[in-house]
């Protein structure tokens, strides 16, 4: 069973697909290139922006509960 | 079934794991409603826009990251809430755990909507047409949920009603 999901995995891998963002075409390099661009830092710091935010909410909300 | 809380018990444990629950629950909501089925707006559409296949496949990417961390939000969650269930001073109250559903998705609108939609300009609840009253409508539902939420908990926190289990 192992083995047969290995081959599957080893023999998808390689191919162009249009909707893999890890595979080998124009559309994934374009894709990469946006990704990982000189922003990428300020869009991950800006998606985790309201995670401590939250964490204190619950921790106010914890505190207020008996 | 009991009929009244114990003497030190406490639901403080069930709540924290209910807010931690409803917050990954409601940003599901967001991402399966806002960003999946409707395509109201993705994680960074205001500043990557979508109607390119790149703009929207990199958003894609960024919603995939936003839905990971509401996954790992609600899987602490879970596992808070198991931990819980396996204490014998806590009261497993079904009120308490509702409420704090609705407080934790409350406080993902109000803090994600302030902080993405208003602060950052990320996104906005109805990108085409930029800062709307989509935005406010969904800052108002977190209010309406964290009331909800926090008076649900705070009767069950007050004295206990009939519904949890032992």
């Amino acid at each position: 069973m192992i083995r047969a999901l290995a081959v599957a995995a080893l023999s998808a891998a390689p191919s162009p697909a249009w909707a893999c963002t890890l595979c080998h075409s124009r559309l994934a390099d374009d894709v990469r290139a946006v990704v990982f661009g000189g922003d990428m830092w300020i869009n991950l710091a800006a998606l985790f922006a309201p995670v401590p935010v939250l964490a204190l909410g619950v921790v106010l909300a914890r505190r207020a509960v008996r | 079934m009991r009929a009244t809380r114990g003497a030190g018990e406490t639901v403080r444990p069930v709540v924290t794991a209910g807010m931690m629950i409803g917050i990954g629950m409601g940003g599901f909501v967001d991402g399966i409603v806002f960003h999946q089925i409707l395509q109201f707006h993705n994680m960074l559409s205001a500043r990557i826009p979508t109607d390119t296949l790149v703009g929207a496949k990199v958003n894609m990417v960024w919603d995939g990251l936003f839905h990971a961390g509401v996954w790992l939000a609600t899987a602490v969650g879970i596992a808070m809430l198991w931990r819980a269930a396996k204490r014998s001073d806590v009261a497993l109250s079904t009120h308490a755990l509702v409420g704090a559903l609705w407080l934790g998705w409350g406080m993902f609108n109000v803090v994600e909507g302030v902080i993405d939609h208003h602060v950052l300009a990320l996104h906005h609840v109805y990108e085409a047409a930029g800062a709307s009253w989509w935005d406010y409508v969904f800052l108002a539902s977190g209010v309406a949920f964290i009331a909800t939420g926090w008076l649900m908990i705070r009767r069950e926190s007050r004295g206990g009603r009939a519904d949890y289990m032992a």
